[in-house]
């Protein structure tokens, strides 16, 4: 065997060391023996004496002398073994030797950024499974161990200080990188609960941040290379777990860029909140911890040069997926590498098929850019559909694709409500609303292929009319709801739905108050007052009044809206009502006015309530009070409202990891299929006397659907495999149906499949920069000293001056030391030689 | 026998030391016998100066000594008796072995022997000047020379040159020594035993046991060197010897306590029977000077005789 070997045998951390001070044990052997050959010669008078006290004492001596040099030796075999942390091959001399009790916690991050891989080396996650695997292995007995997840993935790993290493080992062994949300203010707020429950019955404590160090991990904005700095943005996700964002700096030029409507479907509610409050945070943890006296270090093995693409955000344009129409998907790619990228493709699939691609021109550093992208196809069928958008060349896999799960329909249907309306068709209450006809004029200007359904009816229905059937309802000049309906719809808004009210000659402002007000269903955007009738100061003369586009919030965005306030005729500006009713806009928290008359009095007001809006209006949506149905710009502002103000009821559908299934509904129940074949028990709950869908957690980011559905498959590839390359149709078949060939992979599926339940899950976005922190700002950031960050250790064992947790080298100091002492008095104690007493006083000297 | 110069008087003989012990006699615990009157008691009983006792008068003796005194009070005859005080002869036995020759490391050239000569020259010094008759015998193995005692002003000289005559190298036999000078002086004398004692202790024991049989009065001063006393020695030493043909290496620090019990306990086994024999025994450390050492014993031997 050669020395290599042997030496990585022996249990030592640091076998060298070992090595080198055993070898120094024979320091003692030879000065005994150099002694005894540097001795004096004396003539010796009283020789007697000293013969017979060493024939009477041979034996003490020669016993003495041996026990010395063994003591000697022992002390530096021991002094050599505390150097070299010896590693104990049982848990029993461990807790022999080991003295108090220890605890380590182990913050462990495996979220989905720890999933990167330096190009010829295992990931970041496997290195930091490998180094905790080894320190876990060579672990002392009096060593306690507590393994937390620095993620949103909510399996217990070690949750609860374990002497049972080997078995933390094997778990650890089994666990592979996850795809949740970095988590570590999560995983140190475990370990501070964590330490004061434990910090009574075990003496030594600390805390290892296993992590990669990536920006996301401290809400930080990675290196930065040139280009602009990006801004920094904490936001929670649904399970309030704290993520971050990176966003460019505000540009200039940006507002050109600005899409018609902020992103609907897709979305995922978040509220942001300060930057640097992750950090923050975890600098208020960390103190927290080492006020208990608890050492804390972050052991950093991330990559210092990891750099990704990645899509954080696939969102469609408008709220509703219309079948047979084209759809605008807004796509966000975060450059989270150290240079600017140029020419960045984002392929688009739709059910699995190529459906387009975008580019990007430039990518500064640090910097999300979002662009708008039609798909080449059509969605032909009504029902679920998925979508993605795929990053090629994204270092990350999972951070370069994005899937979106959308319902589409065919049609909007809209309730549309007379109140008052008079003449029309039919008799009574089946007689045809005239009122409302410019209205669904507006809404259905064609016979076929209409965005919107329109369906008409008088006010006497509306309590038996189902009102889950229609994405929004709109009331025009009917009187004031009585108790039973305004429950309805409360509960219809709040579900989602939309509502819109129109004033009228009929139209009891008071009675409507006190039904939608704040004593009633609390639903109104504004109180409505009294019908005014347009007249100085500032009319134009003919008792009319305008709308005030300028003073008017910019929140539609529309290219129709962009134009009127960019000053290009739309007519807009030429509208005139002379008659309507004063809002009185409640605060702004909970309303907005979204369109003013140039007398100040608002024209339009909306108020979002729970996941529905209400709008209402000051004039009649037909002729009566105002010119504006049969103005040009009727039609596209109905439709840029409406597109605006409608709820999406795909957000039930698209999740991020660590979310459940929670939508209304009874079926499918039962067995869903998720990424890879996973099965994922759904079952039907009742909330609040509704009927849900539910699920547990889902971990794995793609596609859910019921087993047996009729949907389209799950690409069975490999995400990093793929490869589209855009190929000729197979058949005329599919050339008809706008399908495209693709490559190797079979991309022929059946494009008119649909419907059913889809549900995508999506990794957090949040933590796609993956830009390494340097350790100073780290340790500056929270607080620790420089020492604290220690930088891709090849074993934990050296991490601390007192050696490995396993390892009991700093216990063996301590019996060296003893031993020493011990050497020392015994030596002594055999010598009995008193050095002070010696005569001083010499000889005589006669002068 | 090398020439002494007056440079080697006064080596061994202090000026010092003389000023201290000049005003202390050397005087003899036991009753000893001399041919001029002197200082000391004789055992021979007259009609001198210091009276004694009262004994009743018998035909023959005369008349001059009855005490008239008492034959008016008692009428009684008695006659007055007075002790007779004689002169003192001292023998000096110096042990001149070769392990007299050791000297310490503090004072490499002050041997043991060295101390001896200063001490017997004084103590002859002080016997003189009381005009006491001193001796002297020198020894090793076995008596080599034997001076015997005079009063003569010269006999100071004489001793000096013979005591300065390099020691032998042969060993000890202070026993068979002390026997031997037992049978050669003839008068009750003070023999004063100058030696390291480095010998059998029941061997010295019988020798002054038989001097005490002798009706001599002894004094037996022990002269060590303090390494001997001390033994502080700290590295590894080979002691060679110096009566015997061996040499061992030793760890002095380990040994040290075994060896000062060996000397404690052969310096205890003579002076219990130097106690037990009316005998006054007396140890030297050479590393004390001698203006010390010597009137210390001679005021503390003074004292006792009181």
């Amino acid at each position: 065997m050669s020395l290599p070997v042997i030496m990585a045998a022996l249990p030592f951390v640091t076998p060298w060391i070992f090595g080198a001070g055993a070898m120094a044990t024979a320091i003692p052997i030879v000065i005994h023996l150099l002694n005894r050959r540097r001795f004096r010669v004396r003539p010796w008078a009283a020789m007697a004496f000293l013969l017979a006290a060493y024939r009477r004492n041979i034996r003490r001596l020669q016993m003495q002398r041996w026990l010395l040099l063994l003591l000697r030796c022992l002390a530096l075999l021991l002094l050599a073994a505390a150097v070299a942390d010896f590693i104990p091959p049982g848990a029993a001399l461990s807790t022999l030797v080991g003295g108090r009790r220890r605890l380590t916690v182990v913050v462990w991050n495996d979220a989905y950024p720890m999933a990167y891989r330096p190009a010829g080396a295992p990931s970041v996650f496997v290195r930091s499974r490998r180094l905790l695997e080894q320190w876990l292995a060579t672990a002392g007995g009096n060593q306690r161990v507590a393994i937390l997840r620095g993620s949103s993935y909510t399996a217990p790993l070690v949750n609860w200080p374990t002497r049972d290493l080997a078995a933390a080992g094997q778990l650890v062994r089994r666990q592979r990188v996850t795809q949740a949300a970095v988590n570590l203010p999560g995983g140190l707020r475990s370990a501070l609960r964590l330490l004061r429950r434990a910090r009574r019955r075990l003496g030594r404590l600390r805390v290892w941040v296993l992590t990669d160090c990536a920006a996301a991990d401290f809400g930080l904005a990675g290196t930065s290379a040139g280009g602009r700095t990006p801004s920094s943005g904490l936001i929670p996700d649904r399970s309030m777990a704290w993520h971050h964002t990176v966003s460019p700096a505000p540009d200039p030029q940006a507002d050109a860029k600005k899409p018609e409507f902020t992103g609907r479907v897709g979305s995922v509610p978040r509220r942001s909140i300060p930057a640097g409050a992750t950090v923050r945070l975890m600098g208020r943890l960390i103190r927290a911890i080492r006020k208990l006296g608890v050492k804390v270090k972050v052991i950093d093995v991330g990559d210092p040069h990891a750099a990704t693409l990645a899509v954080t955000a696939l969102q469609t344009v408008r709220p509703v997926v219309l079948t047979g129409r084209r759809v605008d998907l807004r796509i966000s790619v975060l450059n989270a590498t150290a240079a600017p990228q140029a020419e960045v493709v984002v392929h688009l699939l739709l059910d699995h098929v190529p459906a387009g691609s975008a580019t990007i021109p430039r990518l500064n550093p640090g910097e999300t850019v979002t662009v708008r992208v039609p798909l080449d196809r059509m969605i032909p069928t009504p029902g679920a559909h998925a979508i993605e958008a795929r990053l090629l060349t994204a270092a990350l896999p999972v951070a370069g694709i994005r899937r979106l799960a959308v319902h589409a329909v065919r049609q909007v249907r809209l309730l549309l409500v007379d109140g008052q309306g008079s003449g029309g068709e039919g008799i009574g209450e089946f007689a045809a609303p005239v009122g409302l006809i410019w209205l669904r004029a507006a809404l259905a200007p064609r016979r076929h292929g209409n965005a919107f359904h329109p369906s008409l009816i008088r006010a006497l229905p509306l309590a038996d009319v189902s009102l889950r059937r229609y994405r929004g309802v709109i009331l025009s000049d009917t009187e004031a709801p009585g108790a039973a309906l305004v429950g309805r719809l409360r509960r219809y808004v709040r579900s989602g739905g939309l509502l819109m009210i129109f004033p009228g000659p009929g139209f009891d402002s008071a009675r409507w108050n006190q039904a939608l007000g704040v004593g009633g269903a609390n639903l109104a955007p504004a109180l409505w007052g009294q019908v005014a009738t347009a007249a100085p100061p500032r009319t134009d003369g003919q008792g009319v009044v305008h709308f005030d586009l300028h003073s008017s919030i910019n929140f539609l965005t529309a290219p129709f809206i962009a134009a009127a306030q960019s000053g290009i005729p739309t007519g807009l500006d030429r509208i005139s009502t002379w008659r309507y009713i004063r809002l009185n806009v409640l605060p702004p928290a909970t309303a907005e006015v979204l369109l003013r008359f140039t007398n100040g009095w608002p024209a339009v007001v909306r108020r979002w309530v729970g996941r529905g809006t209400v709008i209402a209006w000051a004039s009649t949506c037909d002729t009566q009070w105002n010119d504006f149905p049969v103005q040009p710009s009727w039609l596209p502002m109905i439709h840029t409202l409406l597109y605006h103000s409608l709820a999406d009821r795909n957000g039930g559908r698209n999740l991020l990891v660590g979310s459940g299934i929670n939508r209304a509904g009874t079926s499918p129940a039962g067995i869903w299929s998720g990424p890879g074949g996973m099965a994922v028990p759904v079952r039907v709950r009742s909330e609040a006397g509704a009927m849900r869908l539910v699920s547990g957690p889902l971990w794995q980011a793609g596609f859910y659907r019921p087993v047996g559905s009729d949907l389209f498959p799950e690409n069975p590839q490999p995400l990093q495999t793929t490869r589209i390359t855009p190929a000729a149709p197979r058949s005329g078949a599919a050339q008809r149906r706008g399908a495209v060939g693709a490559g190797s992979e079979d991309w022929a599926a059946p494009a008119e499949r649909g419907g059913g339940a889809l549900v995508a899950v999506n990794i957090n976005p949040a933590d796609a920069d993956i830009r390494h922190v340097p350790p100073a700002r780290v340790a500056e950031e929270l607080g620790l000293p420089s020492q604290d960050i220690v930088e891709h250790p090849r074993t934990l064992g050296g991490l601390t001056a007192t050696g490995a947790g396993g390892a009991i080298g700093y216990w063996l100091l301590w019996p060296a030391l003893l031993i020493l002492l011990v050497e020392a008095l015994v030596a002594r104690a055999f010598s009995h030689y008193r050095y002070g007493q010696q005569a001083a006083t010499p000889g005589p000297r006669p002068q | 026998m090398s020439s002494i110069t007056t440079q080697d008087y006064r080596r061994y003989l202090n000026p010092r030391t003389l000023a201290k012990i000049a005003a202390l006699d050397l005087r003899a615990r036991l009753i000893v016998e001399g041919f001029v009157s002197g200082m000391h008691r004789s055992p021979y009983q007259g009609f001198s100066v210091e009276f004694t006792q009262h004994r009743p008068y018998s035909s023959g003796d005369d008349l001059r000594h009855i005490d008239w005194k008492v034959l008016g009070r008692t009428d009684r005859h008695y006659i007055k008796q007075y002790e007779e005080e004689t002169n003192l002869q001292v023998l000096l036995a110096v042990d001149a072995s070769a392990s007299m020759t050791y000297a310490g490391q503090a004072n490499a050239d002050w041997r043991k022997y060295d101390h001896a000569i200063s001490v017997a020259a004084s103590l002859a010094y002080v016997a003189l000047h009381q005009r006491d008759s001193v001796g002297l015998a020198i020894f090793d193995a076995r008596l080599r020379r034997l001076l015997r005692p005079s009063n003569y002003p010269s006999q100071w000289r004489v001793l000096i040159d013979e005591l300065t005559t390099a020691p032998g190298a042969a060993k000890t036999d202070t026993g068979r020594v002390l026997e031997e000078i037992a049978e050669e002086i003839r008068r009750r004398s003070l023999v004063v035993l100058i030696s390291d004692l480095l010998d059998d202790a029941a061997h010295i024991i019988r020798g002054i046991r038989h001097l005490r049989h002798r009706r001599h009065d002894l004094l037996v001063l022990r002269i060590l060197d303090h390494e001997e006393l001390e033994f502080p020695f700290h590295a590894a030493t080979i002691f060679k010897g110096l009566e015997e043909p061996t040499q061992m290496l030793v760890e002095p620090r380990a040994l040290r306590d075994a060896y000062l019990e060996e000397l404690r306990h052969h310096a205890a086994e003579i002076r219990t029977a130097c106690h037990q024999l009316n005998v006054d025994y007396w140890e030297v450390d050479t590393s004390v000077p001698l203006d010390v050492s010597l009137p210390g014993f001679l005021a503390d031997r003074t004292a006792r005789m009181k």
